[in-house]
Parts: C-alpha cells; sequence; structure tokens
C-alpha cells in the first residue's frame, strides 16, 4: 500500500512537471542563431540555370534569377503573445548559385544575443511590410536592403523576382520561336504575405544553433489547392495591369516555406 | 655696418612673426610638415532627394582639403611617365566624366581593351567598379592606372618623389592628412585624395531631376513625357498615355539610374557562354554564367557619354535603342526582360531620346569645383 503511493506520487509529480509549459525561454541567457536560407525545386536544391521541369508538363525550365525581401523574422513562443525578433528585413539573394554545392549550402545570416530557451516556431513577411513599404530608397544607406529594389511605378519595393527561360518542347534550345523568358515580379501591399511555420526550436546557450529555411520555388508555380501557374499566358508582371498574376504568385509563394 | 644688418635682420624676423601663418608654415627641417596647421574642414556632400546616403569609408572621411588635394591630382599630367596624361585625360567633365572615344589611348598611343567609364556618381558604386567589377572600392581603383601598361605607363614611386619634391603637395596632404612629413606622402594618400574628389562628383540638377523635386518652373515636353513613360514602364498603368514598355528601368532604375549590377544585353552571339571573347564579369567571378556581362552605367548625362556600351560600338542614342529594340542577340544568361524585340517605332525611339537628354546636367559638367585647377 505504502508502495502504490509513492507511486502515485511520483505519478503525480511528472504530470505536474510535464504540465508546465514547453516554451520557455530565458531572457538573462542569450545565443547567436545562425538562419540559413535556401531555395529548392522539388525538394532538391535549387540549381541557377539547370534544367529543370515545369509542373505538370514536358517543358524545360532554367531559373536565372531568385531574390526577394521578407520582413519581420521572428521566433515564436508557445502559449505567449511574447516573440523574440531575428530581423527586421532581409533581401535574399540566390542568383549566382551555380553549383549543387552553393545551392546546397544556401545563405545565412546571423543574429546575436538571442535569449535560449525553446520556441515554437518562425513567422515572417514574404515582402516588405507596408510599413517600411511606405519609405523609398532614398532613405537608406548605400548596402542597405532597402536602398534597392524599388518599383518607381508602383511605388513600392519589387518583393520578389524570379527569372528565366522556358524551353517550351524541350528540345534543349531556349532561343525557339516559341521559347519564352519569364520575368516573375511581384510588389505592392497587396503582396505582402506572413507566414508562420511551427516546429520546435531550441536555442542552447552551449551548441551551435542553426535553423533552416527553404523556399521550393516549384510551389511558386502551383496554388495550394493544385492549380498550375499559366507560365505562358502571364510570363511576365511588371505592371498593375499584371496584378491578378501578383496575387496569384504571392499566394503560391507564401505556401513555399518550410523550416527545418 | 654688422649692428646694422642685424638690426634689419631681426627686423625681417620680426614681422614675419607678425604673420602667425607665415610663422607656421616655416618648416623646421626638410620635409618637415609639422609646423602647418591641421585642421580639416569637413566636406558637405549633398543629399539629393531619393538618393541613398552615400557610404564613405571609415579611413577616408570627405574633407575640404582632401577634396582639393584630390582635384589637383586628377588632373596633374605628372602622373604620367611623360607628363603627358592624367586621369581627366579620360575622364573629362564636358564629356560627363567619359572622354569621348570607343577606347582611351595611353601615353604611348596603345588603346585600353575597353572603353572608358563616366565618373558621375561613382561615389555611389555598389557592386565593383569597372566594366567587369574588378575592383570594389574607389581608393583601390584609383591606384591602378598609374602603372597600367597602357594608361600612364608610370611608377608610384616615381609619383611619389614628384609629390614629394612639389611646391604645394606637401602642404596640401598635410592639410588633408595631418601627416608630420612630406616623406610620409604615398600612392595611399594620394588615392584617397583622388576617391574623396570622385565622390564628390554629384550629379543632381538635372531637368528630370528638378522635376521630379516639385520644381515647377520646369516640365517635361510632351515627348520627354512619353519617353519618360516608356522608360518606366508607365505608359499602361491607368490614365498612361498608352506607350509601350522600354524595359529600361529594370537595369535604369531611379535614382541612379543603374542598379550598378552586371547583365548580359545581347550585344553578341556565341556558341555557349565560354566562348565569350570578352567575359567581362565572368573573367573575374571565373563563373560562366557571368561571361558576357557588364555593369549597368548610369544614364545621367549620357547624351555626353557617346559612344555607348563596354567597347563604344555604338555612337549615338538612337544606335543604343535600336539595339534594344531590334537587335538584342540570344545568351543563356541574356537579361530576360531584353528578350522580346521591342519593335519600337520611330517616333517612340524619337520619345525615348527626348528623355534621355533630360539626364544632362550642366550645372554639374561646369561646375567650376570639378574643373582643373592648372
Amino acid at each position: 500500500m505504502k508502495n502504490l503511493f509513492f507511486l502515485f506520487c511520483a505519478l503525480f509529480l511528472i504530470g505536474f512537471t510535464s504540465c508546465e509549459p514547453d516554451a520557455v525561454v530565458d531572457e538573462n541567457r542569450t545565443a547567436n542563431v545562425e538562419v540559413n536560407f535556401k531555395t529548392e525545386y522539388a525538394g532538391t536544391p535549387l540549381i541557377m540555370f539547370a534544367d529543370e521541369t515545369y509542373p505538370e508538363s514536358s517543358m524545360t525550365m532554367r531559373v536565372k534569377k531568385t531574390e526577394f525581401f521578407i520582413t519581420d523574422l521572428v521566433l515564436l513562443q508557445d502559449g505567449s503573445s511574447d516573440e523574440t525578433e531575428l530581423s527586421e528585413v532581409e533581401l535574399l539573394k540566390f542568383s549566382d548559385f551555380s553549383s549543387e554545392e552553393a545551392a546546397a549550402r544556401g545563405t545565412a545570416r546571423a543574429y546575436e544575443n538571442i535569449p535560449v530557451g525553446t520556441y515554437s516556431g518562425v513567422r515572417m513577411g514574404i515582402g516588405v511590410n507596408p510599413d517600411l513599404n511606405r519609405a523609398t530608397t532614398g532613405e537608406y544607406g548605400q548596402g542597405d536592403p532597402l536602398g534597392q529594389n524599388f518599383w518607381d511605378g508602383w511605388s513600392s519595393y519589387i518583393f520578389a523576382k524570379f527569372e528565366g527561360d522556358i524551353d517550351v518542347d524541350s528540345n534543349g534550345n531556349f532561343d525557339d520561336e516559341d521559347d519564352l523568358s519569364f520575368a516573375l515580379h511581384t510588389g505592392s501591399n497587396e503582396a505582402f504575405r506572413t507566414v508562420t511555420l511551427n516546429m520546435p526550436i531550441v536555442v542552447s546557450a552551449d551548441e551551435n544553433n542553426i535553423i533552416s529555411i527553404a523556399f521550393d520555388l516549384q510551389k511558386l508555380f502551383i496554388s495550394p489547392n493544385g492549380e498550375v501557374y499559366d507560365i505562358i499566358e502571364s510570363p511576365s508582371s511588371h505592371t498593375t495591369g499584371d496584378l491578378d498574376a501578383i496575387i496569384e504568385l504571392s499566394d503560391n509563394f507564401a505556401n513555399a516555406f518550410s523550416v527545418r | 655696418m654688422r649692428i646694422l644688418l642685424s638690426f634689419l635682420a631681426l627686423t625681417i624676423l620680426w614681422t614675419s612673426c607678425a604673420d602667425d601663418d607665415m610663422m607656421i608654415e616655416m618648416p623646421t627641417e626638410p620635409g618637415d610638415l609639422s609646423a602647418i596647421e591641421y585642421n580639416p574642414t569637413p566636406y558637405e556632400l549633398p543629399q539629393p532627394v531619393g538618393f541613398p546616403a552615400m557610404t564613405i569609408p571609415a579611413d577616408n572621411p570627405m574633407t575640404q582639403e582632401g577634396f582639393e588635394l584630390g582635384r589637383r591630382l586628377f588632373y596633374d599630367v605628372r602622373l604620367s611617365s611623360d607628363d603627358s596624361k592624367s586621369c581627366a585625360s579620360c575622364h573629362l567633365p564636358e564629356l560627363g566624366f567619359a572622354d569621348g572615344q570607343a577606347f582611351s589611348q595611353g601615353v604611348e598611343g596603345e588603346f585600353t581593351a575597353r572603353s572608358s567609364m563616366s565618373l558621375v556618381n561613382i561615389g555611389y558604386n555598389e557592386f565593383g567598379l569597372f566594366w567587369d567589377g574588378r575592383v570594389q572600392t574607389l581608393e583601390e581603383q584609383a591606384l591602378l592606372p598609374v602603372p597600367d601598361a597602357i594608361e600612364l605607363i608610370n611608377t608610384w614611386e616615381n609619383v611619389e618623389n614628384m609629390m614629394r619634391a612639389d611646391e604645394q603637395y606637401p602642404t596640401m596632404f598635410r592639410k588633408a592628412f595631418g601627416i608630420d612629413d612630406s616623406a610620409e606622402i604615398d600612392s595611399i594618400l594620394a588615392t584617397k585624395a583622388i576617391a574623396q574628389f570622385e565622390r564628390a562628383l554629384i550629379s543632381h540638377n538635372s531637368k528630370y531631376d528638378k522635376i521630379l523635386q516639385n520644381d515647377f518652373s520646369v516640365e517635361f515636353t510632351d515627348a520627354e513625357q512619353r519617353g519618360f513613360d516608356m522608360f518606366f514602364d508607365l505608359g499602361n498603368e491607368p490614365g498612361g498615355s498608352g506607350v509601350p514598355d522600354a524595359e529600361c528601368f529594370h537595369c535604369h532604375g531611379t535614382p541612379l539610374t543603374t542598379t550598378g549590377q552586371f547583365f548580359n544585353n545581347g550585344l553578341d552571339r556565341f556558341p555557349t557562354l565560354a566562348d565569350y571573347e570578352d567575359k567581362g564579369f565572368g573573367a573575374v567571378t571565373g563563373d560562366t554564367i557571368h561571361n558576357g556581362q557588364f555593369k549597368a552605367v548610369t544614364l545621367r548625362n549620357i547624351e555626353l557619354t557617346a559612344p555607348y556600351m563596354h567597347d563604344g560600338r555604338f555612337q549615338t542614342l538612337e544606335e543604343v535603342i535600336d539595339h534594344y529594340s531590334e537587335g538584342v542577340k540570344f545568351a543563356s544568361n541574356l537579361d530576360v526582360n531584353l528578350r522580346e524585340p521591342l519593335h519600337l517605332t520611330d517616333s517612340e525611339k524619337a520619345d525615348l531620346v527626348a528623355f534621355l537628354k533630360t539626364l544632362t546636367d550642366e550645372e554639374f559638367t561646369t561646375d567650376p569645383r570639378f574643373q582643373n585647377p592648372f
């Protein structure tokens, strides 16, 4: 009977302990965090100028430029509205990743003095948030992410650029008469999206803290309900007349991220 | 007599002591500059509307004295081996700080491999200087023409000796950089001064700028407005003039009319990217995807900087626009915005040229601060 009593107490204590919040962040201890951004195509590293197959077609595609802004990158805490800001704005460029090694490596950003603890995920804005998008490049210095990629016609930053060529009949030539290039640019507040990626993230004082965020370009061309973007019909998006295409791409874009 | 001479000498000394500057600038030993006042005045760069704040290196702040020294060096032909050429020989203010030649002639008559680039707003450069981006800073760039085997064919040792022995340079270096002795004058300080002069070359008073700055005394002509709309792809916006997109702003965006980045703009066709004779940016990065890419230049004062492209192949703006309208050749790294021929009409081409000429800034090209001090 006495043993049963101790067992009950032990189970009670275990149960009590496990009821404590998972997301415990110690503001008094900090560590460095590296976020590694990668681009993929159908789950494998996206190599610039390499042949890929356009979704649900036999067309061959070569991507030549991929770059985009993210804003308000934060770590989230489970069961709390508290969040830890990693970065206000980043302009991520992948256009020089012409080898498998470079593509697999991605581009990293380092953030210092991040409170240690367990976080429940990350959230980020895809594009330039409306507050920052009120500014112009003149308000920033050279080298600042917001000192470039401004879209005068829209009074907006260009949130993202995806460019490349399509070999429509996949004969190996990209300059046949029916082949085309695409220049899919997004921008304006209507194109801003917020993405939340849930996954336990432990920031430890003693270890290298690396978070990998992957963007799968194939999903840019496929909507969450499976519709494929008509790149033959809309190979470029540059003007307000292209807003429908920009909205479609922005919705797809927000669905293309994952965290590891 | 001896007493009289001594009195005269004392009087002269007393009189010269009354002039503080004279007294201070009297070196105590050959090369000693420590008696010369060092109190540099900050050089205030303008902050034109829409321009980013220029990045100034922490180890080379802009000063009035550094700018003046840099200007003198920029125009000094003694930087060349035969005292015939200076930086300004290939960068003339009246030609938008280019030289009007497809290729520039060095001191022995040899030609450079590429066309002289405009220095307009060069301080805003971000992604590497020269057509191929092989140098990152103006200070580094200014080191190169002196020993170049085609350009000035000199040595920095010769130039340093010239500057140390010159009547004015030691004092100017002291006032700009606080050196204590003329022996401290070297290529590093000289190129810092030249870089300061070049950072001051800011063009921001063209007709286009004045319109952007809401100067209501200036307005575009109808042709210029249509050209503006074509340049920035505004013709198809609501209320737009309906003119076609000339795809210019992708590489020549505001406010600097350049992204500063590198593009293949379809000048030549080769079987593969590896076959480019002048690999441009690719020769610097070592990556074939960059072969045939060259820096997008500023279009400010473009009316003055003919001939155009890295090899000066186009003599006029009309030829340039003809190229972009119908002459672009495919390459696998061709900028995607140039792939489809524009098929602009003659009238549309003329409108575009009219707009480009609104980027000419005569206040800049005739600014006395930037002219030859000799």
